[in-house]
C-alpha cells in the first residue's frame, strides 16, 4: 500500500542546505538590530566581589552592560525532570554573587556590532575570590569536597534506586562467577555544525515577543519562558526554530541566552542577537555521559546470567540542566537489561553537582551508557569463562515467544527477534570468518581484534502519565495537523521539529501515502509555535514513531470525512464507499468509475453546498498521538579493527551492522542515520574527551584539543536490517536516530580490547587513543606478560 | 602546570643576585614585558603582553617576593589577569655558586584559567618554556655586557641593554623552541633537508606550469585570432 512509504526518497530539504540556502538564526538581520556579547567566568568556582563595567560602557558603539542584578526580574532556569526528593539548586541566568563553571555568565554587552560587543567584553573588569573547585563525578561526594550549592548537601543532587537490591546482592553472592569493574564513561562535548544562536524582536505597541533560537523544541522553549524565565504570557510569546544545523540533544535545553537576548530587546527596545562562537560553546552547551560506575555481574559456570548490581556516580555539572536527571535514570538504569534475560537487576545513580559545564542528554542520553556497562560486562565474563562473546550472549538472548517482556528494571520490550538479529549479523559480517583470520594474525604477531555488541534502545519515551509519574515536567505526545486547501493541495503542520532528521520528506511520505496525493502536493511545516499546534519537538528518537503516527491519525480523520462526503456526493451507502490511497479517488466498491477525486472532495468542502447534513466545511483535522509505550529498537554490530604494535593507532577494518528499527520509511534517511550514529559512538570510543584540570579549567574548549571522528578513519561500513514492526504504533516504525550512536561505542571498545587480550590487558578507559594503547601495550611487554 | 629547570650563567653570584632584583633588568629581557614598577617593598606590578595561539593581550600581574635569603633565593608569588584570562603561580628561585659561574634553579607551579588555558592548552607549555629560555637568554646577554663592560654592579646599564624580543621574534623563538622539542637533532637536519628538497621541488614545478601555462594562453590566442 502506498506509493512512497519505504522508498529511499530523495531529502526534499537537500537542494537548499546543499547550495547554502538554508535559514539559519545566525543568517537573520532585522533593521536596527544590536549584538549581545556575554562576559564569562575563567574561573570554575568563585565569588564575585564586584563588576566593574565603565570602561565598557564607555567604549564608542556600546549600547548597554548588565550585570547579574539586573536580571531581578527574571526567574532561573527550570529543570524539568524532578524526581521525588530531588535537591535542585538555582540557576541564575547570570550569575549574582559566585559563578560555579568556566563559561558561567556573568556580564553581557550590548553593541551596535558584535565586534564592538566583545571588545567591550574583554573592557569588563571582574573582581573575584577564588574557591576550590571539583570536578569528579564520584570525588563530588567526598567529605570534605568544596560544595557547589549549599543547599545541595554532599553535593548529591539526588539518588535513585530501581529493582530489587537485597534480591540482587544475593544472586551475585552466590554465583558461579562474578564479574566487578569499575567503569568510566567520559564527558563528552556536543559539537552539532552550527553553534547555538539566539535573535529577539520585541513589538512595544503589541507586547509581543519574538524569539528565533537554535531548539529542537520550540514550544518547550516557549513555555519554559513564559512560566519560568521570563514570564512573558505565553499567548505574547512566539518561538521559531527555522533550519537548525544539527542538535544531538544540546539544542533540546533551555539556555541563559535564550532568556538573555528577548530580556535586552525588550530593555533596549531594539531586536536583539547572539551567536556563540565554537570555543564558547564549548563551556556552555550541555554536555554529555561523565559516568562513573561500579557493577557487578553474577553468571553460571555454563554463561548463564544471575544478576547485575549497578551503582553509578552521574555528573550532573554546575547545575540542573533541562532534563539533565531524566538520562542518568529513567533513560540508564531502565536498560541496564539489554536484550537479555536476567532474573534480578538493581542499579542506582548518584546524580552530583561539580563545577563543570552542565550535563545533560546527548545521542543515545543513558542508553550508550548503560549499553557499556552492561556489554564489556558481558565481554569481560566470556574472556573468564573462556566462552565466544557471541556465545555467551546467544545463551542469554530473550526468546522471540516471550514478547512482550517484563524486564527487571521497569520496562516492558514490545517486540524483537534476537536470535534473528544475531543470525542475520554473523552472516552479514561473517563472523567466523573474522576470527578465522583473526587467529591466523595473530600467529603471524599482528594485534587484531573483532568486537561485538548487542544493543536495546528505548525510544520515544511514553506514555504521558508514566513519565510525568516519574518526575518529567511535560507530556510526551505529539501534535499533527493536516490541512488540505480547496485545489487539494496538502500543509502539514507537526510539533516535531527538524534539524538534520529530514522531517519535511519522511513526513510527507507518510501523509501522501495515507491521503493518496502526490508527495509533492505536500508541504511540511515545523519549529514556528505561531503556526503548529502545541509540540513537544524532536529527541529521543520520537519523531516517526510519535509525531509520524499523529499525522497518521490525522489523516484517518480526513478520510472519514472524505468517504462520508463521497457517499452523499455519489448517493452510495458509507460502507459501500472506497477510499483508493494509491490515487486518492473515493469510489463505489466494485465500480471504481463512479468515483470522487481527492481534489474534488476538498473543493466541494470550499463550496460547502452539498455537504451533507451536519458536516462542516473545510478539510482540517488535527490529532494529538499519546503512545501507549517506548519502542524497542534493538541491533547487533561487528567490527575488526588492527592496532599498530608501534604506535597504538587503532584501524577500524571492517563495520557491519544489523538494526532492528522497526518498519522504515525511507531506508536512505534511515541507513544515514544509522551510519552517522556509528560514526559518532565511534568518536566516543577512540578520540573524543572533554577533560577538566583539577581546577576545574577546561582544557578541551577547540577542535585543537577535542578530537571528533573523521570520514577516512572509516571503512565502508555495512548495514542491514531486521525488521519487527511495533505492535503498538501505527506505522510500525521505532526509533533510529540514536540506535548507530549506541553500539558504535560498545562494538568498537569490544574489538580493541579483543585485539590487546593475548597481551593481558584486560580493560582500558575510553576514549581509546594511540597514546593509551600505546603506554599500555608498553606496560604490558615490558612486565613480561603478552605473547 | 608545573615549570621547573635550571641555566648557568658565567657570572659570580654577586653579580647575578641583584639582577634579578631589579624590575628594569626583568622587564627588559622578559619577552612581551610592556612595564615591571616597584610598588612596595619586594612588590612589583607590571604588564605582560602574552600571545599563546590565537590567544593574546595583556596581563595586568602582581609579583610578590618573599623569604629572600640573600644572595642565594627567593619565592615569587605571580598573580596575573586580563582579558585572555588568569595565571596564578608560586615558586622558587635559588642560585647556586660552581666556581667563577652561578647555576640558578628554578621551579614553580602556576595555574592558568580563562581562554588561556581552554583555546591556548596545547602550546601553554612550549610557550611558558619559551619564555623563560628567551628570558634567561635575555639576562645572559645583560650579564655578557656587564662581564664586558666596566662589570660594576648596580651601576646604571641602560645604555647596555639590550631590546626585549619583539613579538616576530618571539613567535620564532616559540617554533623554533618546538621542533627543537619534538624532534631530535638529526631529524632536524632531516627536517630542513626535506623542506630544502620541497622548495625546490615546488620550484621547479611551478617553472614548469607557468610554461605550461604559457603555451595555453598562446594556443587560445591563436584561435582567437
Amino acid at each position: 500500500m502506498g506509493n512512497y512509504k519505504g522508498k529511499s526518497m530523495k531529502r526534499v530539504e537537500d537542494p537548499r542546505f546543499i547550495q547554502g540556502k538554508g535559514r539559519y538564526v545566525a543568517n537573520l538581520s532585522i533593521p536596527g538590530m544590536v549584538h549581545v556579547a556575554i562576559k564569562r567566568s575563567p574561573y570554575a568556582h568563585a565569588t564575585i566581589n564586584s563588576v566593574d563595567t565603565a570602561a565598557a560602557a564607555a567604549l564608542p558603539g556600546v549600547v548597554a552592560v548588565y550585570t547579574g542584578s539586573d536580571f531581578s526580574n527574571v526567574g532561573g532556569l527550570p529543570c524539568g525532570f524532578t524526581p521525588p526528593g530531588i535537591k535542585t539548586p538555582a540557576h541564575p541566568v547570570v550569575a549574582v554573587s559566585k559563578v560555579r563553571h568556566v563559561g558561567d555568565p556573568v556580564a553581557v554587552v550590548v553593541a551596535e556590532n558584535a565586534y564592538i560587543a566583545h571588545d567591550a567584553v574583554d573592557l569588563i573588569e571582574v573582581d573575584y575570590t577564588p574557591l576550590p573547585a571539583i570536578v569528579d563525578a564520584k570525588g563530588a561526594m567526598d567529605t570534605g569536597a568544596p560544595l557547589v550549592h549549599d543547599d545541595v548537601p554532599d553535593n548529591c543532587s539526588f539518588h535513585w534506586p530501581l529493582g530489587d537490591k537485597d534480591a540482587t546482592a544475593q544472586a551475585i553472592a552466590s554465583a558461579d562467577h562474578v564479574v566487578e569493574m569499575e567503569l568510566i564513561n567520559q564527558r563528552l562535548i556536543p559539537n552539532a555544525m552550527e553553534p547555538r544562536a539566539c535573535v529577539a524582536q520585541w513589538d512595544s505597541f503589541m507586547e509581543n515577543m519574538t524569539v528565533w533560537t537554535t531548539s529542537q523544541n520550540p514550544h518547550t522553549i516557549r513555555l519554559l519562558l513564559g512560566a519560568f524565565t521570563l514570564q512573558i504570557p505565553e499567548h505574547k510569546l512566539r518561538v521559531i526554530s527555522p533550519d537548525v544545523g544539527g542538535g544531538f540533544g544540546s539544542k533540546i535545553f533551555h539556555y541563559a541566552e535564550e532568556v538573555i537576548v528577548p530580556w535586552v530587546a525588550r530593555a533596549v527596545n531594539r531586536p536583539a542577537k547572539w551567536v556563540s562562537t565554537r570555543s564558547e560553546a564549548s563551556i556552555t552547551d550541555a554536555h554529555g555521559r561523565d559516568h562513573v560506575t561500579h557493577a557487578k555481574l553474577g553468571l553460571k559456570k555454563d554463561g548463564t546470567i544471575t544478576g547485575l548490581y549497578v551503582t553509578t556516580w552521574a555528573n550532573m555539572g554546575a547545575y540542573l540542566s533541562t532534563f539533565a536527571p531524566l538520562i542518568p535514570t529513567a533513560l540508564y538504569i531502565t536498560l541496564l537489561s539489554g536484550l537479555y534475560k536476567i532474573p534480578v537487576i538493581f542499579g542506582e545513580t548518584y546524580g552530583t553537582m561539580t563545577n563543570t559545564v552542565p550535563v545533560d542528554a546527548y545521542r543515545g542520553a543513558g542508553r550508550p551508557e548503560a549499553s557499556y556497562v552492561l556489554e564489556r560486562l558481558l565481554d569481560i565474563a566470556a574472556q573468564d569463562l573462556k566462552m565466544d562473546p557471541v556465545e555467551l550472549r546467544r545463551k542469554n538472548l530473550i526468546p522471540p515467544n516471550e514478547f512482550p517482556y517484563q524486564t527487571p528494571v521497569a520496562l516492558q520490550y514490545d517486540s524483537g527477534n534476537y536470535p534473528a538479529l544475531f543470525d542475520k549479523i554473523e552472516q552479514l559480517a561473517d563472523y567466523k570468518g573474522m576470527r578465522k583470520e583473526q587467529e591466523k594474525a595473530r600467529k603471524d604477531g599482528r594485534l587484531v581484534g573483532v568486537g561485538f555488541s548487542s544493543c536495546i534502545e528505548a525510544s520515544g519515551p511514553a506514555p504521558s502519565a508514566v513519565a510525568v509519574g516519574l518526575g518529567a515536567g511535560i507530556g510526551l505526545f505529539e501534535s499533527g495537523v493536516i490541512r488540505v486547501h480547496p485545489t487539494g493541495k496538502v500543509t502539514v503542520l507537526t510539533g516535531s521539529h527538524a534539524h538534520g532528521q529530514g522531517h519535511e520528506t519522511t513526513f510527507a511520505q507518510i501523509v501522501a501515502d495515507e491521503l493518496g496525493v502526490p508527495m509533492e502536493d505536500v508541504e511540511i511545516i515545523h519549529g514556528d509555535t505561531e503556526r503548529t499546534p502545541y509540540g513537544v519537538g524532536t529527541y529521543g528518537s520520537r519523531s516517526a514513531a510519535i509525531g509520524g503516527s499523529a499525522l497518521v491519525k490525522s489523516a484517518e480523520k480526513i478520510r472519514h470525512k472524505l468517504t462520508l462526503l463521497a457517499a452523499h456526493l455519489l448517493e452510495a451507502d458509507p460502507a459501500d464507499i472506497v477510499y483508493d490511497q494509491n490515487s486518492g479517488k473515493v469510489h463505489v466498491k466494485g465500480a471504481p468509475d463512479r468515483a470522487k477525486a481527492f481534489g474534488e472532495l476538498s473543493f466541494a468542502l470550499t463550496t460547502a453546498d452539498k455537504l451533507p447534513p451536519g458536516m462542516e466545511a473545510g478539510l482540517e483535522e488535527t490529532s494529538f498521538y499519546d503512545p501507549a509505550n517506548f519502542t524497542f529498537p534493538n541491533s547487533a554490530h561487528v567490527a575488526q579493527v588492527e592496532i599498530d604494535r608501534d604506535t597504538g593507532e587503532v584501524t577500524i577494518q571492517k563495520y557491519a551492522a544489523v538494526d532492528d528499527v522497526g518498519k522504515v520509511i525511507n531506508p536512505l534517511i534511515v541507513e544515514g542515520q544509522i551510519v552517522g550514529g556509528i560514526v559518532q559512538g565511534v568518536g566516543q570510543a577512540l578520540w573524543e574527551h572533554g577533560v577538566y584540570d583539577e581546577n576545574g579549567q577546561l582544557l578541551t574548549a577547540t577542535m585543537l584539543d577535542y578530537a571528533m571522528p573523521r570520514a577516512d578513519r572509516f571503512p565502508t561500513i555495512q548495514v542491514d536490517r531486521n525488521e519487527t514492526p511495533s505492535p503498538h504504533n501505527p506505522l510500525g516504525v521505532k526509533g533510529a536516530g540514536e540506535m548507530g550512536t549506541i553500539a558504535g561505542t560498545t562494538t568498537i571498545v569490544s574489538a580493541v580490547m579483543d585485539a590487546l587480550a593475548p597481551l593481558g590487558i584486560r580493560h582500558l578507559e575510553m576514549p581509546l587513543t594511540a597514546e593509551k594503547i600505546h603506554n599500555a601495550i608498553k606496560a604490558a611487554t615490558s612486565n613480561g606478560g603478552g605473547n | 602546570m608545573k615549570i621547573n629547570g635550571s641555566h648557568t650563567f658565567a657570572a659570580p653570584t654577586e653579580v647575578i643576585w641583584p639582577m634579578l632584583l631589579d624590575p628594569h633588568i626583568l622587564a627588559s629581557v622578559m619577552p612581551g614585558c610592556e612595564k615591571l614598577e616597584q610598588v612596595a617593598d619586594n612588590e612589583y606590578q607590571g604588564i605582560l603582553k602574552i600571545k599563546v595561539g590565537p590567544v593574546q593581550g595583556d596581563f595586568n600581574g602582581n609579583i610578590l617576593l618573599s623569604d629572600i635569603q640573600s644572595p642565594e633565593s627567593y619565592a615569587i608569588a605571580v598573580d596575573g589577569k586580563g582579558a585572555p584570562g588568569f595565571v596564578k603561580g608560586n615558586g622558587r628561585l635559588r642560585l647556586e655558586s660552581d666556581g667563577a659561574s652561578t647555576i640558578l634553579h628554578y621551579e614553580g607551579d602556576a595555574q592558568v584559567g580563562g581562554r588561556l588555558a581552554s583555546v591556548g592548552q596545547r602550546l601553554l607549555d612550549t610557550s611558558a618554556k619559551a619564555i623563560i629560555r628567551q628570558s634567561l637568554e635575555g639576562l645572559e646577554a645583560q650579564i655578557a655586557a656587564r662581564m664586558n663592560g666596566d662589570g660594576e654592579v648596580g651601576a646604571d646599564t641602560a645604555a647596555a641593554t639590550p631590546p626585549p624580543p619583539s613579538q616576530t621574534e618571539f613567535a620564532l623563538g616559540v617554533a623554533r623552541h618546538m621542533v627543537k622539542d619534538a624532534l631530535a637533532d638529526e631529524d632536524q637536519a632531516e627536517l630542513i633537508r626535506k623542506v630544502i628538497i620541497a622548495t625546490g621541488g615546488l620550484f621547479i614545478l611551478y617553472i614548469l606550469l607557468d610554461w605550461f601555462a604559457g603555451l595555453i594562453a598562446k594556443k587560445v590566442a591563436r584561435k582567437l585570432k
